[in-house]
């Protein structure tokens, strides 16, 4: 399938289909991290961050793939292995072009959003299916009272307050033990 | 903390793209001028892409499978057709080599059909004199279901010279070695059409005519491959001359005065039953089959004449009443009873009568055993065959090759003076040296057939060409007859 058609999968919101067309790409990755001494596992790991930082891409309104998919996830993912082997050179990182430094800049926001869903996994599993109902499927709160049991909506609405506060204080202390 | 409410509810909002054009303004307007609100904003942000990409990674995961499994379901598909593919060539291939095989067969002009009632046991003899006696009980379906009907259909060929061998293209080859065979021949029993089995552990008895003086033969059951040809497989049963044997029963009067005897009302008997002319039947057999025999056993005038196996199996019931045992060769021994011994010794006119009796007997037991093989009893029906392995060492290896390149070849070799008949598959055979066979061969080329056939005989390795020479359908059978 060519790019423009996986494309317009993503436009037309079906993300699953699109990613398993581009995951005939995944060899061609999988060699790449093989041959800069990683295993398999890290090459799927790394595969599937760069499709999750080209999705969010793709749904940035002024984002635009000016290279083929291929090119991309490539990079992307040269990218995430490097960074995660925290191998860039400050060299290298003064000579970065602006595609490279836009790739850079990728990987280092999707870290942010990685901290925050360590933060959401930290939740107890009752507050992580409510945050995942309501910002997800995009339930109401009548719906997910009835769905999980709470006694009305106000106190599913609380619930979810307090769920989203712990995961955020959750997610502070781990930026700030980061930093 | 109400605030606090009320701001994560906005920002959802604002999120969710719901906000009115006057709030929306408010809302952009206060982002860029309440820091605190645009770092609860943007911290709020963050965290639903970090729940976010929990979604996204159960998708791509689901992703990941689905790609898999289309990759092995292509894979698959691709080997599947690979396959596929071979399976069509080797099919084409097989059904056109198939096809000659079955132009070269005509096994069917030597079927011999016969309707039996499934009721008592069967005796059918074929007309080269094969005995096939059997239980229809003892048989059933393939599916191992009883067949229904009152009657089967019994088809036999006997094929006992090589020229029928080579006309119903039965070679006699047993996993690659040769074979002399002393005859080939099939038994088909058929239900409605269908063939049938021997259920486990029954059989059914068969006499083979006996057409050759090659000693020490064996059983073989034979297969044709999907090429036609065939394969035969060592049995168990082997015909070994000391293993025979042979019961005979003959009774007649010592009543001397005939006219005498008659006129007091006695009959006198002069002929000779053949009771067990196939020589498988145990005495015990014999008596349950033959009631009557106990009556004349009975008899006081009655001669039996026995072989030497089955005298032995009875010596213990006759032994004290028996007084002259006639010993006229290594295989025949007649017992006559004491009663009977004492009026022919008394009447010396009537010792010639039982001399020319017991040459009548004995003549008829040696015409037998030389005609017939032991009678077996064989588990399998199908193709059966009398062989011995053709013991050969001073070979010659003959390479050959053809004037014309035909698509397929068919090619016989076949011994002038054993009843030996290969199909060669390769383009070399070994041949003992200094042998006479016929080589006949027969190819296909397209539409067009070719045709050869020579006597050949060989004392060193050598090539060997095959001239063919364009035949047509209807000369195949003369190609394949071989003056003998």
């Amino acid at each position: 399938m060519n790019d423009k058609k996986i494309l317009e999968l993503f436009k037309e919101g079906q993300r699953e289909k699109a990613f398993s067309k581009l995951y005939s790409l995944y060899p061609k990755i999988e060699s790449l991290i093989l041959s800069k001494g990683g295993q398999k596992q890290d090459a799927s790991d790394v595969f599937q961050e760069a499709l999750i930082i080209l999705n969010r891409n793709l749904e940035k309104s002024d984002f635009k793939l000016t290279s083929s998919f291929y090119t991309y996830l490539y990079s992307v993912s040269r990218f995430i292995w490097k960074d995660a082997q925290k191998k860039f050179s400050k060299e290298e990182l003064k000579n970065f072009n602006v595609t490279e430094v836009e790739y850079f800049h990728c990987v280092l926001e999707e870290k942010k959003y990685q901290r925050a869903e360590l933060a959401f996994i930290e939740l107890g599993n009752r507050c992580q299916e409510l945050l995942r109902l309501f910002y997800h499927k995009a339930m109401s709160f009548k719906e997910i009272a009835k769905m999980m049991q709470f006694t009305s909506e106000k106190i599913a609405k609380n619930q979810k307050y307090k769920c989203l506060a712990k995961a955020k204080d959750i997610y502070k202390t781990s930026k700030m033990l980061q930093s | 903390m109400e605030n606090n409410v009320q701001n994560i509810e906005l920002i959802n909002n604002y999120l969710n793209k719901t906000l009115s054009e006057e709030v929306l303004k408010v809302f952009e307007n206060r982002l860029k001028t309440d820091e605190v609100f645009k770092t609860q904003f943007d911290e709020h942000v963050i965290l639903i892409e970090g729940i976010k990409r929990q979604t996204l990674k159960i998708e791509i995961k689901k992703a990941k499978q689905f790609y898999t499994k289309n990759k092995w379901l292509k894979y698959f598909g691709f080997g599947a057709l690979i396959l596929l593919i071979i399976w069509v060539c080797f099919n084409l291939f097989s059904s056109k080599q198939n096809g000659l095989g079955d132009t070269l067969n005509f096994e069917s002009d030597f079927i011999q059909n016969y309707q039996v009632a499934v009721d008592s046991i069967v005796e059918i003899v074929g007309v080269k004199g094969t005995l096939v006696r059997f239980n229809p009980k003892d048989l059933e379906m393939l599916s191992g279901a009883t067949f229904s009907g009152d009657s089967l259909s019994v088809e036999v060929i006997e094929l006992t010279t090589k020229q029928e061998l080579l006309f119903a293209n039965a070679q006699t080859v047993s996993h690659g070695k040769w074979l002399i065979s002393g005859g080939v021949f099939k038994i088909d029993i058929k239900s409605n059409g269908k063939s049938l089995l021997l259920k486990d552990g029954k059989t059914i008895d068969v006499k083979f005519p006996k057409k050759t003086d090659e000693k020490e033969m064996q059983l073989f059951y034979g297969e044709r491959n999907n090429l036609n040809r065939m394969n035969w497989t060592e049995s168990k049963i082997k015909f070994l001359d000391e293993e025979k044997y042979y019961t005979i029963f003959y009774r007649d009067t010592s009543v001397i005065d005939k006219i005498l005897t008659k006129r007091y009302g006695v009959d006198c008997f002069k002929e000779v039953i053949l009771i067990d002319s196939l020589g498988y039947l145990t005495l015990n057999d014999i008596k349950a089959k033959y009631p009557e025999i106990k009556s004349f056993e009975n008899q006081k005038d009655t001669l039996r004449i026995l072989k030497r196996f089955v005298y032995e199996e009875i010596h213990e019931d006759y032994i004290e009443d028996d007084v002259g045992l006639r010993k006229t060769d290594s295989t025949r021994i007649e017992l006559v009873k004491r009663e009977d011994f004492n009026k022919v010794w008394q009447w010396s006119e009537n010792i010639d009568d039982l001399d020319v009796i017991s040459e009548k007997v004995a003549e008829t037991y040696v015409n037998y055993t030389n005609q017939f093989y032991k009678s077996v009893k064989i588990s399998k029906l199908g193709w059966i065959n009398i062989d011995k392995y053709s013991k050969e060492d001073n070979m010659s290896n003959v390479k050959f090759n053809f004037n014309i390149k035909t698509d397929y070849d068919e090619v016989f070799l076949i011994d002038e003076r054993n009843n030996t008949i290969l199909n060669v598959y390769d383009k070399e055979f070994n041949i003992p040296k200094n042998r006479s066979f016929y080589i006949i061969a027969i190819g296909i080329k397209g539409k067009e057939m070719y045709g050869y056939k020579k006597s050949v005989r060989f004392n060193a390795n050598q090539k060997f060409r095959i001239d063919y020479k364009k035949i047509t359908e209807t000369q195949i059978k003369s190609i394949l007859t071989i003056t003998l």
